[in-house]
C-alpha cells in the first residue's frame, strides 16, 4: 500500500539562542551559547545556569486571551504562527477541518503552578489565579494553537518527557498518513526556567555546574532551558498542489520503550528506535549523514547513546557527523525535538552541520565523530534526530533533502 | 577527630544505608560494595542527601560522580569524615 509522503513546509521556534527559526539556525552556525546565569528569583537554588528567552516585546496575542495562557502556551502560539507564515498557507481559504496540531509538553505550565504555590502558601491568599488550570494544563498549548489559528482538525497534546516533541511529530505524521488531515502543526514547548522546576531537577543531581558539554570527557550534566518549536507538516500532494515551500521530507520515524528503569537509559531501547526509524524510511544505515544526538551531557546518556549509535550504524558510525545542539540552546525538555528539527532541516538545506560547543576533551566512551565547537560544511542528504526520555521512551525522526 | 567520633560516623552511615537497602546493619561493613547490596545510582543519590542532612554537610557530587567515586561503604564514610573534619 502506498502511503502519504510527509513534507515540512514551515518552521518556527524560540529558545535561548533566538526568537525565530532563522535566528536559531544562525546562532547554531556561529556556535553561539545561549546558556548563562539565571535572572529569575533563585531563592535557595544552588544552580545558576539555564537557557532563558527573555521578554518578548510584541507577541500579537489578544490580551484577553493571553491572561488565560501559561508562558509555554504563549511560546507555542508564537512558534506556530512563525511556522504557518513561513509555509505561506492562507488560512482564510484552507479547510480548517483538514488542519490539526499536536504539541508535546514534558512538564506543565510551570509558571502558573509556581505562582499558585506562592499565592497560597507564601502570601496566604484564599484562592489561586482564576486561570491557574487553563494556564497549567499540559494540553493547553495544543488548544491555544488551535484557537489562535482556527484549526479544527485533530488537535491534542502528547507527553513523553524529553521525547515529547518527537512523539508529537510522529503522532502528527500518523494523522497525515491515515488521511485524517492534510496539514498538521507539530512540535513542543516547555518553560522549566521556574524555581520549582529547577529545584526538583537540582535534587536529581543531573544538572551541570557551569556549562553543557555533550560527549566531552569533562561533561557534568545537562542545562535546562525554555523553548518552543513548531513545524508545519503537510502531505506531499497538498504541499505541491499549492506550490508550498518544501523545506525537507520526513521520510521515517521510529519509537520504542526500554521497559527498564524510570531514569537510567538502556542501550537496547535507543537501538530499537533508531532501527525502527530506518526501517520506516526504508533506508540503510549508510544513508545517514548526520545525527542530531539526544546528547544531554549527562554521563549516562552520552555513553549509552554512543553505544546505541555504534550498534545500529556499525562502521558507518565513524563516517557520519554527530552533534548535540543542546550545548547551545540547552535542554528544552518537551521542546527539544522541535528545536533540533530546525537544526536537521537546515543542515540538509545548507550543507552545514551545527557544532557541539564546549567540547574540550575526547571521551573514549563517546568515540563518535563529534562535530566539535565549530560548524562544519558537509553535504547532508539525510539526518536523524534522536530523543531518548526518562521512562525509557524513545522517538527518532529521519529527515531527507527534497 | 577522635576514634569514637569516627566510629560513630561509620555506624550512623551504615545504619542509614541499611535502612535504605533493606539489608541488616550487622551485615554491612566498610568493604561492602553498594552494587552488591542492590543500591542503584538514584538510591545512592538519596542516601547521599540523607547523610548530608544527618551530618549537616554538603557532598558536592552529581549523581554520576557519586556513583563513580563512592563504590563501597568505606568510600562514603571517608567522604563524610573529610567534610565533617573540614567543618570542625
Amino acid at each position: 500500500m502506498s502511503r502519504q509522503r510527509v513534507v515540512i513546509t514551515g518552521l518556527g521556534g524560540l529558545c535561548a539562542i533566538g526568537t525565530d527559526a532563522d535566528s536559531i539556525w544562525q546562532s547554531m552556525c556561529a556556535g553561539r551559547c545561549g546558556l548563562g546565569p539565571l535572572t529569575i528569583d533563585r531563592r535557595d537554588l544552588r544552580t545558576n545556569i539555564g537557557g532563558e528567552i527573555g521578554a518578548i516585546a510584541e507577541d500579537g496575542i489578544d490580551p484577553r486571551r493571553r491572561v488565560t495562557m501559561g508562558r509555554f502556551s504563549v511560546l507555542a502560539v508564537l512558534a506556530a504562527g512563525e511556522a504557518l507564515a513561513a509555509s505561506g498557507l492562507d488560512l482564510r481559504t484552507a479547510d480548517p477541518k483538514r488542519i490539526g496540531a499536536v504539541i508535546g509538553v514534558a512538564i506543565w505550565g510551570a509558571d502558573a503552578v509556581d505562582e499558585s504555590y506562592r499565592d497560597i502558601f507564601l502570601e496566604g491568599k484564599k484562592r489561586t489565579n482564576i486561570f491557574a488550570v487553563p494556564r497549567a494544563m499540559p494540553s493547553a498549548p495544543a488548544g491555544q494553537v488551535s484557537m489562535q489559528y482556527g484549526l479544527r482538525g485533530p488537535v491534542f497534546g502528547v507527553t513523553s518527557a524529553c521525547s515529547s516533541s518527537n512523539h508529537a511529530i510522529l503522532a502528527a505524521i500518523d494523522q497525515l498518513r491515515l488521511g485524517r488531515a492534510d496539514i498538521m502543526l507539530a512540535g513542543g514547548t516547555d518553560t522549566p526556567m521556574q524555581y520549582g522546576i529547577l529545584k526538583v531537577w537540582e535534587t536529581l543531581r543531573v544538572l551541570a555546574r557551569q556549562s553543557c558539554r555533550p560527549f566531552s570527557a569533562d561533561r557534568d550534566g545537562l542545562v535546562l532551558a525554555d523553548g518552543a518549536g513548531v513545524a508545519v507538516l503537510e502531505t506531499w500532494e497538498h504541499a505541491t498542489a499549492r506550490n508550498a515551500p518544501i523545506l525537507a521530507e520526513i521520510v521515517g520515524c521510529g519509537m520504542s520503550a526500554d521497559a527498564g528503569d524510570i531514569v537510567s537509559p538502556s542501550v537496547e531501547g535507543p537501538v530499537a528506535a533508531m532501527q525502527a526509524c530506518l526501517n520506516d524510511a526504508e533506508l540503510p544505515a549508510t544513508a545517514i549523514d548526520y545525527i542530531n544526538a539526544h546528547g544531554t551531557a549527562t554521563k549516562a546518556n552520552d555513553r549509552i547513546e554512543t553505544q546505541a549509535i555504534r550498534a545500529v550504524f556499525g562502521d558507518h558510525a565513524d563516517k557520519l557527523a554527530v552533534s548535540s545542539t543542546k550545548s547551545m540552546h540547552g535542554h528544552c525538555l518537551g521542546a527539544s525535538g522541535a528545536i533540533e528539527l530546525i537544526a536537521c532541516v537546515n543542515a540538509i538545506r545548507h550543507g552545514i552541520v551545527p557544532p557541539t560547543i564546549g567540547y574540550t576533551t575526547p571521551d573514549p566512551e563517546c568515540d563518535l565523530e563529534i562535530t566539535a565547537n565549530v560548524a562544519q560544511e558537509r553535504p547532508v542528504n539525510v539526518a536523524i534526530s534522536n530523543a531518548f526520555a526518562f521512562g525509557g521512551l524513545n522517538a527518532v525522526i529521519a529527515v531527507r533533502k527534497v | 577527630m577522635s576514634e569514637t567520633m569516627s566510629n560513630d560516623i561509620a555506624a550512623r552511615t551504615i545504619d542509614m544505608i541499611a535502612s535504605r537497602s533493606g539489608m541488616e546493619a550487622g551485615k554491612i561493613t566498610r568493604d561492602t560494595e553498594l552494587a552488591e547490596i542492590g543500591v542503584t545510582s538514584l538510591e545512592l543519590t538519596e542516601i547521599v542527601m540523607d547523610l548530608e542532612d544527618l551530618f549537616d554537610i554538603q557532598i558536592d557530587l552529581n549523581a554520576a560522580e557519586a556513583w563513580d567515586m563512592l563504590r563501597n561503604v568505606g568510600d562514603i564514610v571517608d567522604a563524610i569524615e573529610k567534610l565533617v573534619n573540614a567543618r570542625s
